[in-house]
């Protein structure tokens, strides 16, 4: 954790592409209800986000990051030529993008041998293909990273893009997550149903958003990541104090209210988390008022916590995000609304 | 001031030896030749040769605990020898904050195994690409904890990302480096896209026909020198001086050409480090052995350092290793700091005759003994994706 009060350079999200069952714009994601059941297939309309054709050989979790980026970018009210594409670069979190072709291309493998994998789907195999095809889209060449922890790994993607840009490395990151639907692990996120999705955000240093007379959603803040060993329980005791060390320095001033939003909410780790995080808070005097969104109960994986974030984004005032994964991850992330600035 | 990041621990588990001695010794004088180890019927592809780990037996069998995945399990065992190395090993600072970044492309071969015998996967099994959380967890180190899965690239980025966080004040340490295992996908799709050698990896020669696959785990622990300084630790391999990052955002597989992006890439690592091209030394390269990259980073390498009459020293270490993926990099970081530590550079085995597209001046059959000051490593992956990395010599330990 860096040194209290450490001035960072502002940060601020400026465009949320939303691309999950319920919610494929920002109005949806503020209106939608809590997912309850598994969507069926056809709730993701391509040809609506990525064309007529073109993408033929792009695997769903691929397709859905082109459609939110799409929407994120829309929204931002960003075109082409606002930042030179060796400005503009990309932190994309998963654990799944390439779940289902690994499957299936080893089944043909098993079956078949190589010889039945098509040439035009054998790129497809690397988990950070959606991530390629989305810089290859937009020519966003500053960087492509792809990262991979269930749960937190589309939070790991904004916390580190909004640091590649404060030291220098971008201008405008693409940051988000991306899945495919999984072999059941509904289970261990206390989620309904698990299904791939997506949700993108565009971050821009304060500085260039007002350049180009960009509206703000919300100034990233600071972050807490964390891993509370599973095979070793870190005691509630000791995971409280080192949730409250980080909250005093991520929300240091009790200046009103803090919206909370939790994913995934199910989960027992994140039950505790939140519980310390409102307690901690409490305790120096600050409300917390409870957010949700659609996606909160995990159902969408490393999507699910990136559109609690967005939510949070588009709403007013402070936010706070609380993140858990079934391996012991803890992330917090803190934003601030910008909008009227 | 941002905090300088040390090199203090070293660990590795490779298809040349498990330990930084034995694999070093290797580097430097040993024959490595890939082989079928037999996990890849010959009724599912044609090239099935592979540089693996033959050294080392898992020592957990799968189904009883969490996370023993072959990938994970190389990671952890290079990894408590990188932290034994760095006198690490429960000794750790009270308050101090110690996180891991692991670059690692194809997961943990848990679906793979269950396929073909082995357990189904279950519980945390699921979640496959999680060898750095795997790794957090047998180490118990609860600090930022971050999987990198930037496909070939994924090594030296994992490097990158973690020295920020200790320069940003994020981390005191970062467990760092990355984990491979052989994949039958991966192994199978690289044989429909023809990209294998069915010999042996040659980066540069003239007759070479594409890479062969490698595995195993590099590992490092990085540190701030505030740290170690105050654990009274005085002995370190190296610097991390800095990294440049691009993206070609071209082809999917295949890198642009020009090398614009890749040279990008080290222009920037070099203006982080605050150094010019005259500063380095000495290249490990990317170096796969497919057609395009050689000729790509040959072309790179011109851009940089062709204006020195000699040419710069280039070491190709996948000629020894095959191609650990994501792994790669941590390889190149690791056996970087040990060619400042000790002033040698490997040789770059398999260049019967050199393509002269490929005009390098490589290491080639011997070791090459100087004083290295600083070392550039590159990696560039699938989707273009770029990183040159910049290690310098320690003087100070």
């Amino acid at each position: 954790m860096r040194e209290p009060g450490a001035s960072l350079e502002p940060v601020v999200i400026t465009g949320i592409g939303p691309m999950c069952p319920g919610a494929v714009s920002v109005a949806e994601l503020l209106s939608a209800g809590p997912e309850r059941e598994a969507p069926d297939e056809g709730w993701f309309d391509a040809p609506r986000f990525l064309g007529a054709k073109g993408y033929k050989y792009l695997t769903a979790p691929t397709r859905y990051l082109l459609a939110a980026t799409a929407q994120a970018f829309a929204d931002a009210g960003l075109r082409d030529g606002d930042y030179p594409p060796e400005g503009k670069g990309v932190f994309v979190g998963t654990n799944f993008a390439a779940h289902r072709t690994l499957e299936d291309m080893d089944r043909d493998i098993l079956e078949e041998g190589a010889d039945a994998l098509q040439p035009m789907n054998a790129p497809n195999f690397s988990v950070n293909i959606p991530s390629s095809q989305l810089s290859i889209k937009h020519k966003l060449q500053a960087f492509n990273i792809t990262l991979t922890a269930a749960m937190v790994a589309g939070l790991q993607a904004v916390h580190l893009g909004a640091e590649a840009i404060r030291a220098g490395r971008a201008r405008l990151v693409v940051a988000g997550a991306t899945e495919d639907t999984p072999t059941a692990v509904a289970g261990l996120l206390g989620a309904p149903f698990v299904t791939g999705a997506a949700c993108a955000l565009t971050l821009e240093s304060a500085e260039g958003a007002r350049r180009r007379g960009a509206r703000e959603y919300a100034q990233i803040g600071e972050s807490f990541l964390f891993l509370a060993n599973p095979m070793r329980p870190t005691s509630q005791d000791a995971l409280a104090a080192r949730l409250d060390g980080a909250l005093r320095r991520m929300v240091p001033v009790a200046d009103g209210p803090v919206a909370v939003a939790v994913a995934p909410g199910g989960s027992p780790l994140s039950r505790a988390a939140s519980e310390m995080v409102r307690a901690s808070l409490e305790r120096r005097g600050i409300g917390v008022a409870p957010a949700s969104f659609v996606g909160a109960s995990g159902a969408f994986i490393t999507a699910s916590p990136v559109l609690q974030l967005a939510g949070l984004a588009a709403g007013p005032g402070r936010g706070l995000l609380v993140a858990t994964s079934p391996q012991g991850h803890v992330a917090l992330l803190a934003i601030e609304n910008g909008g009227s600035r | 001031m941002p905090a300088r990041v040390l090199i203090t621990g070293l660990g590795v588990v490779s298809p040349i030896g498990t330990g930084v001695d034995a694999y070093h010794r290797a580097l430097l004088e040993a024959e490595s030749r890939p082989k079928d180890h037999g996990i890849i019927d010959p009724s599912w592809m044609a090239v099935r040769h592979t540089y693996s780990v033959t050294d080392f037996a898992l020592p957990v069998p799968r189904g009883s605990a969490p996370f023993t995945g072959r990938a994970s399990q190389f990671a952890i065992h290079a990894a408590r020898m990188a932290v034994e190395d760095a006198g690490l090993l429960g000794a750790r600072g009270a308050g101090s904050v110690v996180g891991v970044a692991l670059g690692n492309a194809m997961g943990d071969d848990v679906f793979e195994q269950s396929r073909v015998g082995g357990p189904e996967a279950a519980g945390l099994d699921l979640f496959p690409f999680e060898v750095a959380a795997a790794l957090g967890a047998a180490l118990d180190v609860d600090g930022p904890n971050i999987d990198v899965a930037t496909a070939c690239s994924a090594g030296l980025y994992s490097v990158s990302l973690a020295a920020e966080l200790i320069r940003t004040g994020q981390a005191d340490v970062m467990i760092v480096g990355g984990a491979e295992a052989i994949s039958r996908v991966a192994m199978g799709c690289f044989n429909r896209l023809v990209a294998f050698d069915p010999e042996v990896c040659r980066p540069f020669d003239a007759g070479r026909k594409g890479t062969v696959m490698g595995e195993g785990a590099a590992v490092l622990v990085l540190e701030s020198d505030e740290h170690a300084r105050r654990r009274g630790w005085g002995r370190s391999y190296a610097v991390v001086a800095g990294e440049g990052w691009s993206c070609d955002a071209h082809h999917a597989t295949i890198p642009e050409p020009s090398a614009h992006h890749a040279a990008r890439a080290a222009r920037r690592a070099l203006d982080a480090a605050r150094l010019g091209e005259d500063d380095v030394d000495a290249v490990l390269v990317h170096g796969t052995g497919t057609d395009q990259n050689d000729v790509m980073e040959s072309a790179m390498l011109t851009q940089m350092f062709g204006d020195r009459p000699e040419g710069i020293w280039v070491c190709a270490i996948k000629s020894k290793l095959g191609h650990g993926g994501g792994a790669a990099g941590a390889f190149q970081c690791l056996t970087g700091a040990l060619v400042l530590q000790q002033g040698v550079l490997p040789p770059t085995a398999n260049i019967v005759e050199l393509d002269p597209r490929c005009p390098i001046r490589h290491s080639g059959a011997g070791p090459v003994r100087a004083a290295f000051r600083n070392i550039l490593m590159n990696s560039y992956a699938f989707g273009g994706n770029n990183i040159s990395l910049i290690l310098g010599r320690c003087d100070d330990a």
